[in-house]
């Protein structure tokens, strides 16, 4: 439900039908009000009609002749309600046995009262005929009064039917604009997972969405054609730029061959290594960072995974004389992330290489853990170095960027980049922060696999 | 060894066609796909090397080609493209093994040593060396009558380096078939396992079984019946 409240078509349902039903009332209410009135001037008229012939009588007749007038009328019209008094009030004829008390009656307008009664309510005025009787004339209202009750309550079951259905129409209408929106949804899906071949099937409706489908397609092709080029601009630079470096890394490697060669020749050749190396992080890194890197994510076992890359890389730890703790849940529950497994243990390689390289001190310490923290999963690998100032620490997962410290050890300034890459290309993240009392914490934060 | 080189960089092909012939070795250069496919159908060539993206025919549909013909000789891709799923493709394809423009001619060598001589020792679940003996089966490792108590990935590296005894092995190689990992490293992570394994072997024994070729990789046993231009 609340998420029907979400959809902008079912909004404006309700918003209209607010609207609408406000208007109904007002309407209504004005057509009621008239119908009273008119009914109540129909009644009004028929007892001055009424007032009129009693006082005819008592012209013709006098007091007696007016009395049974009254009398008269009083059987014959069961509606008309007749008090004839003396002057002193006493009852002389009608029926109504006597003068209802103040408390009964109300005054309306026009010298018209209404009067409250155990049988009913009565709209009457008094007519002083002259001083020596008083004759109290006026209608019955119970008639009025259910005819009025039953327009409100048909007003009102009308009302009530139309907020039914125009609550129901808005659902229909939302949940269709729903299904739309969700099949568009869908199908961008697979597109935003790096399959640019997707298209939005439009089902050959015409209207708006419709456009707005033709448009998304065709902004598709466009994506889908650039991305085609440049990966063929990528795919052809991999390979001209490298031809040239691999040949030439094979004529020096040819002459070092030579036990004569001079040192310059090998010196060189850790040069285009190194150039090689930048040259194939930073095509993996554009590759990553342009959603050109091919999604073949599957179900990946992070303790497995973990397990491998300290398992190979524990040793070289020990021999520089590092302490290393591991901690991963072993529980029996596996921990599983969606992603690619060569490309995250690359990440987990490039963090313990660079702890490795730029994480040493006296009491050199390494601290690896895999722990599933609700939804995500972190990945924490934490070294007991000198650690990155925190001025640093935003700018050290940029491109080529090297710490003053680190600029004379072997390394691009890739490694860090690479692995950060990684992470957004899982939709996870890398979050770099200082550890206690000195080292840097490097933590891989992926979405568990549900 | 008797190989065919299937390249359309020409200057790469020389180049290694001349340090080939150097160390001793029968090579044939095939400057596009369709030629290519013809020679290695022709047959007698111990070890293809096959290069990915060329003119004509590219190399994977050659080789897919070739395994139609039933034709086992070992091909190993040259390539510049290094994705993992290229390397899947191009192992689907047929390729036995694969290697990334740049490389190393010693890593070249190495891998081609390996597929050449490959054929002899794959079954083989008892597999030994001088006094060193393991069983894949027991999972038992020996020598003399010392049994040597060795890690999960001690063992698979063991048996690695046994099925290729006598031949130069290369890190990346070790860190492709025994960590199942891609990619190069620039520590010396393998340096450390191998020196493990070495103290575990070689302790107490005069003849040391595992030694290191230095800027090549590591050899168990002898090394290559005929040395090749080692640094």
């Amino acid at each position: 439900m609340t998420r029907l409240f979400k959809v902008s078509s079912f909004r404006a349902v309700l918003l209209y039908l607010a609207l609408f039903l406000a208007s109904a009332g007002l309407a209504g209410s004005f057509l009621y009000n008239q119908i009273d009135a008119s009914i109540t001037a129909t009644g009004d008229n028929l007892v001055w009609r009424d007032a009129a012939m009693m006082s005819q009588s008592y012209q013709r007749g006098g007091v007696a002749g007016l009395r049974q007038a009254v009398q008269q009328q009083s059987q014959v019209n069961p509606d008309a309600v007749y008090l004839l008094a003396d002057s002193l009030g006493q009852y002389l004829a009608g029926n109504l046995s006597a003068f209802p008390t103040p408390a009964q009656t109300s005054v309306a307008a026009e010298g018209w009262q209404v009067i409250e009664q155990s049988a009913g309510k009565v709209r009457a005025r008094l007519l002083r005929l002259d001083d020596d009787v008083i004759l109290l004339i006026g209608r019955d209202l119970t008639a009025q009064q259910a005819a009025m009750g039953q327009i409100r309550q048909a007003f009102f079951g009308a009302l009530a039917l139309l907020v039914v259905l125009g609550l129901l129409g808005g659902a229909v209408m939302a949940r269709q604009s729903l299904a739309r929106v969700e099949k568009i949804n869908r199908s961008l899906r697979p597109i935003m997972a790096g399959d640019f071949s997707a298209r939005i099937d439009s089902g050959g409706a015409q209207d708006e969405l419709a456009d707005l489908e033709s448009q998304i397609n065709a902004m598709l092709s466009r994506i889908e054609k650039l991305m085609a080029e440049m990966r063929e601009v990528t795919d052809n630079l991999a390979h001209d730029l490298r031809s040239p470096l691999t040949r030439l890394r094979g004529r020096l490697d040819a002459m070092r061959a030579d036990t004569t060669a001079p040192q310059a020749v090998a010196d060189s050749l850790a040069d285009i290594d190194q150039l090689l190396g930048v040259f194939s992080s930073i095509l993996a890194l554009s590759k990553l960072d342009s959603g050109l890197a091919e999604q073949t994510h599957q179900p990946v076992d992070v303790v497995a995974l973990v397990d491998d890359v300290v398992e190979l890389y524990e040793a070289a730890f020990d021999e520089a004389g590092w302490q290393v703790d591991y901690q991963a849940p072993r529980n029996g529950v596996p921990v599983m992330v969606e992603g690619d497994a060569p490309l995250l243990a690359q990440a987990m390689i490039n963090l313990l290489e660079n702890a490795l390289a730029y994480g040493a001190s006296d009491k050199a310490a390494l601290r690896v853990s895999v722990a599933a923290q609700g939804a995500d999963v972190a990945i924490s690998v934490a070294d007991s170095g000198a650690g990155v100032p925190e001025a640093e620490l935003a700018h050290i997962r940029q491109r080529f960027v090297r710490l003053d410290d680190a600029r004379s050890a072997p390394g691009n300034g890739l490694g860090l980049s690479l692995v950060d890459a990684i992470c957004r290309h899982h939709g996870g993240r890398l979050e770099l922060s200082p550890r206690q009392p000195s080292g840097l914490q490097a933590d891989i934060i992926l979405a568990q696999r549900k | 060894m008797k190989l065919l080189l299937i390249e359309d960089d020409i200057d790469a092909a020389e180049l290694l066609v001349s340090r080939f012939r150097a160390d001793g070795d029968d090579i044939t250069h095939a400057e596009d796909g369709a030629a290519g496919l013809q020679l290695a159908r022709q047959g007698g060539f111990d070890v293809l090397i096959v290069d990915r993206m060329m003119p004509k025919l590219d190399g994977l549909e050659l080789v897919r080609q070739l395994r139609q013909d039933d034709s086992d000789t070992p091909v190993l891709f040259l390539t510049a493209l290094g994705s993992v799923s290229d390397r899947v493709g191009g192992l689907q394809a047929g390729g036995d093994d694969y290697l990334v423009k740049p490389f190393a001619y010693a890593e070249l060598r190495a891998r081609l040593e390996a597929l050449a001589r490959r054929n002899a020792s794959n079954a083989d679940t008892q597999l030994t060396l001088e006094d060193l003996t393991l069983d894949v089966v027991s999972r038992r490792v020996r020598r003399g009558d010392v049994e040597i108590d060795l890690k999960a990935r001690e063992f698979l590296l063991l048996e690695y380096l046994l099925r290729h005894k006598n031949q130069i092995v290369t890190r990346a190689m070790l860190l492709e078939n025994v960590w199942q990992y891609g990619f190069d490293t620039q520590t010396n992570v393998i340096d450390v396992h191998i020196s493990r394994l070495r103290a575990k072997l070689d302790k107490d024994f005069e003849t040391p079984l595992l030694n290191t070729v230095r800027g090549e990789g590591f050899v168990l046993g002898t090394g290559p019946e005929k040395s090749g231009a080692s640094a």
